[in-house]
């Protein structure tokens, strides 16, 4: 009888064994099955945010000038850049829109002047907004040049450029992206605040700064080697009262358009430079009014990641348009 | 007496028993799992979606990229760098370079990377991006890229058109992928 009692328990460690054998397995089973849902849940997400991040970009990029154009005569002041969220199924993007020739061409700077020089102008444009020190300018040309190789152009783009961009504000792109101006900085912060790098800094288009667009800071920093802090500050006031007379006589009749422009210079840059009293000469090739280059940024984020996208479309011959992705 | 019940030390002993059955049994299971994914994590890099994960992301970077007609070698140079040390992507201008390395019976896809804006220190690595690739070959828009109108280092280059097609041969499988990049 006591061996049959021994027995009995014996049983009972082989179910306890069975059941735990049981439970492992299913539990195997159910980390694999929402491993699979989880991989697929993935790649779905992925091919959605990739399809619209494409298509935003193939409807928005195009039609960047139309948009700052339509912001400016709703709110009757210059408007360099666009800021907007994008919805598409389940996927939100924020878009930010810029013309990158109200900004400032670091090449074109960097054509002026030394790269140390350039290089402390920048870092006290950016002081306050905490990274003035990041600032580290990479140019590929100049670097070739001071290591005493041959100087050979960095891109083809650079190498077409010099026969098919506009002689206004013509540069060779010794610097071709942020990674170039910046050491190691995360793309959130090129466009994080108003005064981001991004809103003040390009190494894209012709080099000509926009007056029209600019803002204040970049036209200190754009034309500070050109002109006199007092010629740029007329030159923003002249830029100003062109934009109240604009605003007004498109809020009346066509008839009532004011007389005094008549006898006015023929180009817009050659009437504002009237306007502030500075010699065209002085800022040559410098600037323009309009824009033949913009740029796009694509923000996509899910919770626990964000993907930036960055794409250029440049008309004005510089460069035949780029895409950054991070 | 027949009827009688475990007693407290048959009870005893056999939860002690479950719980050692059940710790070793975990202690297997764990052990595979986490071996599972050391080697999946190896394999990662040689997956399809991985490869053209890669590719992709320094294709979209790059301003201008030339391939070998043998399908053995891609060239690009742009702004898609990637830090040596912590890899994480820079944006600083390099020239990189896919090639399809064949010993014996073994071929691998290596990335390698060489900084173009710093050439006092150019700080050159390579990287494995995946093991059995017999060819890589990259066309635009269904034809094979034109021939360089520019030479940089000797190389010579295109401009990246809008549209691309990847094609990576494996032993295995054949990768086919169509890049949209502008």
């Amino acid at each position: 009888m006591k061996r049959r009692a021994r027995h009995h328990g014996y049983v009972l460690v082989l179910a306890l064994g069975l059941l735990v054998l049981a439970s492992t397995l299913l539990v195997g089973v159910g980390r694999a099955a929402v491993k699979h849902a989880l991989a697929a849940k993935e790649a779905q997400d992925e091919l959605q945010r990739r399809w619209a991040v494409e298509t935003t970009r193939a409807v928005l990029l195009p039609s960047v000038e139309q948009m700052l154009a339509r912001q400016e005569t709703l709110r009757k002041q210059p408007a360099g850049t666009w800021s907007g969220k994008v919805k598409l199924g389940s996927v939100t993007l924020d878009c930010l829109a810029a013309d990158e020739q109200a900004k400032v061409n670091v090449n074109l700077m960097l054509e002026r002047g030394k790269v140390s020089d350039v290089q402390t102008q920048l870092r006290q444009a950016l002081a306050g907004t905490g990274i003035a020190a990041k600032v580290r300018l990479r140019p590929a040309e100049i670097s070739a040049r001071a290591a005493g190789a041959p100087v050979t152009r960095p891109t083809t783009v650079a190498a077409t450029q010099a026969t098919t961009a506009p002689a206004q504000g013509s540069v060779v792109a010794a610097i071709s992206g942020f990674g170039q101006m910046f050491d190691q900085l995360p793309p959130a912060q090129l466009i994080a605040a108003r005064n981001s790098p991004g809103s003040l800094l390009t190494c894209w288009g012709g080099g000509a700064i926009n007056v029209q667009r600019a803002s204040p800071a970049a036209l200190r920093l754009a034309l500070g080697s050109r002109l006199t802090p007092g010629e740029i500050m007329r030159l923003i006031e002249a830029r100003d009262a062109l934009w109240a007379q604009q605003s007004s006589a498109a809020s009346k009749p066509a008839s009532t358009a004011p007389a005094a422009t008549q006898n006015a210079p023929a180009s817009p840059v050659e009437q504002l430079l009237a306007a502030a009293r500075i010699d065209p000469q002085a800022v040559a090739n410098a600037v323009m009014v309009g824009s033949r280059c913009h740029s796009l940024w694509i923000v996509a984020k899910d919770g626990r990641r964000e993907w930036h996208y960055l794409s250029i479309a440049d008309e004005s011959g510089a460069t035949n348009g780029r895409t950054f992705v991070w | 007496m027949s009827r009688r019940g475990f007693t407290l030390i048959e009870m005893l002993v056999a939860t002690v028993v479950a719980a050692v059955l059940t710790a070793g049994v975990l202690l297997v299971v764990s052990g595979m799992s986490r071996d599972r994914a050391l080697l999946a994590s190896t394999e990662t890099t040689a997956s399809p979606e991985r490869i053209v994960e890669v590719l992709r992301r320094d294709i979209a970077n790059a301003q201008a990229m030339a391939s070998s007609r043998m399908g053995d070698s891609l060239l690009l140079i742009g702004n898609g760098g990637i830090d040596p040390v912590t890899l994480a992507g820079d944006g600083r201008m390099v020239r990189v370079t896919y090639r399809v390395v064949r010993s014996g019976t073994q071929s691998q896809l290596l990335r390698e990377q060489r900084y173009l804006d710093d050439r006092t220190n150019p700080r050159p690595w390579r990287d494995l991006v995946a093991r059995d690739v017999e060819s890589l070959i990259v066309t635009s828009a269904g034809r094979e890229l034109p021939v360089a109108s520019d030479v940089i280092d000797g190389e010579s280059l295109r401009n990246v058109p809008s549209k691309v097609l990847l094609r990576v041969k494996r032993s295995r499988e054949t990768i086919d992928e169509e890049l949209w990049v502008r």
